[in-house]
């Protein structure tokens, strides 16, 4: 009876609620406090009522040339401005000033079909890629379980999958300027992803610091075009859009058989890239010494995880399972509380409702790990060793840390945690308003 | 109003000029903006004088010097690193050759905003008042003519609509008051911790002076549309170190219930 009862509830969403179907919006996921800026899917808001009317492309000018000269001003200097046929205000924004848009890929495609077709074909690779960082995002627990003002910060880069004005910044929207090292770090920054401290100190961005700014950008991403790559150098050869095809090593964060059949031909993908520029040993041997990396850095990882694992199986971890919010996103949670920990349920471990034990882990995980991978494989050798040191310190104050957890572990039992982590004014806040 | 030294023929006088002799001469030309410069409470005389900024060479350059990144990244290191890190810095760090810093700091004059277009607006020198922008001017400050938060918000709208700018400056306070929650949990849990165990208090001091970091991070980071120093180096971080604190009072207060 009761067996037959479960499908039918969770059709209705009783049992799994569509919070945790992939790709699927629901009150958790929507921003409602984000601007439409970032995020055009999800704007909630109503248009400004004051305007009525249509207008052409010339007659917007005349009013935004005092409203929003800014804009103007970088306008008439990009390559839209120019010509007999100026694309103009309209072209992309519309002429129904009540129904007035911010250009998605799609319009832009309408003159740009090929790099928008490309990054759309990103989708077929899976994470990371530009094309999916949205759904990425939105479909965390990590972004569903917060204050949607709190995280307002994440969409500005995860929205790169609904705009080319991430890169292309508007409204001039030059290929010179999107090219350049720079134009990337505005997101490829900060602790889980230092490409841009990689990237810079590493042979190639020397170079690029010192002799950049000299460089004609204009000149289209092909070989010999640059004496030296920048981001989009290697990651975008030829301006393709597509980046996600050649991704096998997953940001660090995962850990990945490079000699499976699929990985084996993303790996020719990039040594194809590098032997444009170095001999064929130097990029394999690099390559080897990436894996040779990865392994070390795993290797810490997967110790460290045990130790947390065996903490977990005595009931040493403080907060217990049962002293700690649950997630909304995990239906389960409420009836069959448990702590998460590992890389692949790790994401969970990054915020507030995690003992400083864990914490600590996710850090090593999704903080220093990265950096020892972005290090290695921008050829930063000496940001990554720095980083492994890292690795090498948190996991010793983790074994301290466990030593006293075992310790406490063995002393009272029956000291009531709940209060400290379940109570608080954020606490509270976060567990009303998210 | 506030007349900017650009453009004003001087008797150009090539030797360098005293610090304290320009108040002298251009509070008869613009007794506003020097004004506004004496009641700063950081860039003051004494402090930061003219000549920090602009140098002490009347060469017909001095307001366009002033006008440059530069002069400010030397003494705001913080700051430069949220700003330069956002796609305002990161513009003007590319179209930094075909900048023309003889315009005025107005009406998007520049391809994307300096520390100077939003941080002395249209040339005004009263920098402390748009130190904070999403911050509501105090009483006091507004009662010796600090702008208006609607004035402030005047400002990024020379390039971006109103709806965007009220939604940026909404969310950006409703941000900061979130942080400042999670600071005033880590404060109650520290006090508990004080109570009871005075010396793995001081872990817990160092835990929360470590947490005004990460609020200025996000600061810095709402102020500039900076995303890392409002997630990663902001919230986030505030989330790490309010559960280290609720970590060691969970210890504590095992310890202080066993024999």
């Amino acid at each position: 009876m009761l067996l037959a009862i479960v499908p039918f509830l969770i059709a209705a969403g009783w049992l799994w609620p569509v919070s945790v179907c992939a790709g699927q919006e629901n009150r958790l996921q929507r921003g409602d406090a984000i601007s439409a800026d970032r995020e055009p899917r999800i704007d909630s808001r109503p248009q400004d009522r004051k305007v009525i009317g249509t207008f052409k492309g010339e007659e917007c000018l005349e009013c935004h040339a005092t409203l929003t000269p800014g804009i103007v001003k970088d306008w008439r200097q990009s390559r839209h401005a120019r010509g007999e046929n100026p694309v103009d205000c309209s072209a992309c924004h519309g002429h129904d000033h009540q129904r007035l848009r911010l250009p998605a890929p799609a319009i832009c495609g309408q003159c740009h079909p090929r790099p928008v077709a490309q990054m759309e074909e990103e989708k077929r690779y899976g994470f990371p890629s530009h094309a999916l960082a949205l759904e990425r995002l939105t479909d965390s627990s990590a972004f569903a379980e917060k204050p949607k003002a709190e995280v307002a910060a994440c969409l500005h880069c995860h929205s790169v999958a609904q705009r080319c004005d991430s890169c292309h910044t508007r409204h001039r929207f030059a290929a010179a300027e999107a090219r350049r090292p720079e134009a990337c770090i505005t997101c490829h920054t900060g602790p889980p992803h230092p490409d841009d401290q990689s990237y810079f100190s590493s042979p190639h961005g020397l170079f690029y610091l010192r002799e950049g700014k000299k460089w004609d950008w204009n000149r289209p991403l092909r070989r010999g075009n640059y004496p030296a790559p920048g981001c989009a150098g290697c990651h975008m050869t030829n301006g393709r859009h597509l980046i996600a095809d050649k991704s096998l090593w997953k940001s660090g964060i995962r850990e990945i058989n490079p000699r499976t059949a699929e990985n084996t031909i993303k790996r020719k993908r990039w040594s194809a890239i590098c032997k444009e520029c170095h001999p064929s040993p130097i990029a394999e041997d690099f390559f080897l010494s990436l894996d040779e990396e990865r392994g070390s850095a795993w290797k810490k990882l997967y110790a460290v995880e045990d130790q947390l694992k065996a903490l977990r199986r005595h009931g040493w971890l403080l907060p217990k399972a049962t002293d700690r919010p649950h997630f909304s996103t995990d239906p389960w949670g409420q009836w069959f509380p448990r702590v998460r920990i590992g890389d692949l349920e790790g994401m969970e471990s990054a915020f507030y409702n995690v003992s400083a034990v864990e914490r600590d882990y996710f850090e090593m995980w999704y903080f220093a790990n990265p950096g020892a991978y972005k290090g290695m494989a921008h050829g930063a050798r000496k940001m990554s060793s720095g980083c492994h040191d890292l690795m090498i310190d948190t996991s010793r104050t983790i074994a301290t840390q466990t030593e006293r957890l075992k310790l406490l572990g063995k002393m009272v039992k029956d000291v009531d945690l709940k209060r400290v982590w379940m109570d608080g004014e954020y606490t509270r806040f976060n567990r009303d308003n998210h | 109003m506030t007349v900017a030294m650009t453009g004003i023929s001087h008797a150009m006088r090539m030797e360098p000029t005293p610090p304290n002799a320009c108040p002298e001469c251009h509070r008869q030309r613009d007794q506003d903006l020097v004004q506004d410069w004496e009641r700063s409470p950081r860039h003051r005389p004494g402090r930061v004088d003219c000549s920090s900024c602009h140098g002490s060479i009347h060469d017909g350059a001095m307001a366009a010097r002033a006008r440059k990144n530069e002069v400010c990244l030397g003494c705001h290191p913080r700051e430069s690193a949220s700003y330069l890190i956002s796609k305002h810095g990161v513009i003007l760090t590319l179209a930094a050759e075909d900048g023309d810093y003889s315009r005025w700091l107005s009406d998007g004059n520049y391809r994307s905003p300096t520390c100077g277009y939003c941080h002395l607006p249209r040339g005004r020198h009263s920098l402390q008042w748009t130190s904070d922008p999403v911050a509501e001017p105090s009483p006091l400050m507004t009662a010796v003519g600090a702008p208006h938060r609607e004035w402030r918000m005047a400002l990024c709208q020379d390039c971006h609509s109103r709806r965007l700018v009220e939604d940026w400056f909404r969310i950006g306070t409703e941000g900061l008051a979130i942080a400042a929650m999670k600071v005033r949990e880590g404060e109650a849990v520290l006090r508990e911790i004080v109570r009871r165990d005075p010396f793995a208090a001081l872990h817990g001091h160092v835990i929360r002076q470590r947490m005004d970091r990460h609020l200025t991070n996000i600061r810095l980071g709402v102020g500039h549309q900076s995303p890392d120093g409002q997630w990663w180096r902001g919230q986030a971080a505030l989330d790490g170190d309010l559960l280290r604190l609720k970590s060691l009072l969970s210890e504590v207060m095992i310890r202080s219930a066993s024999p």
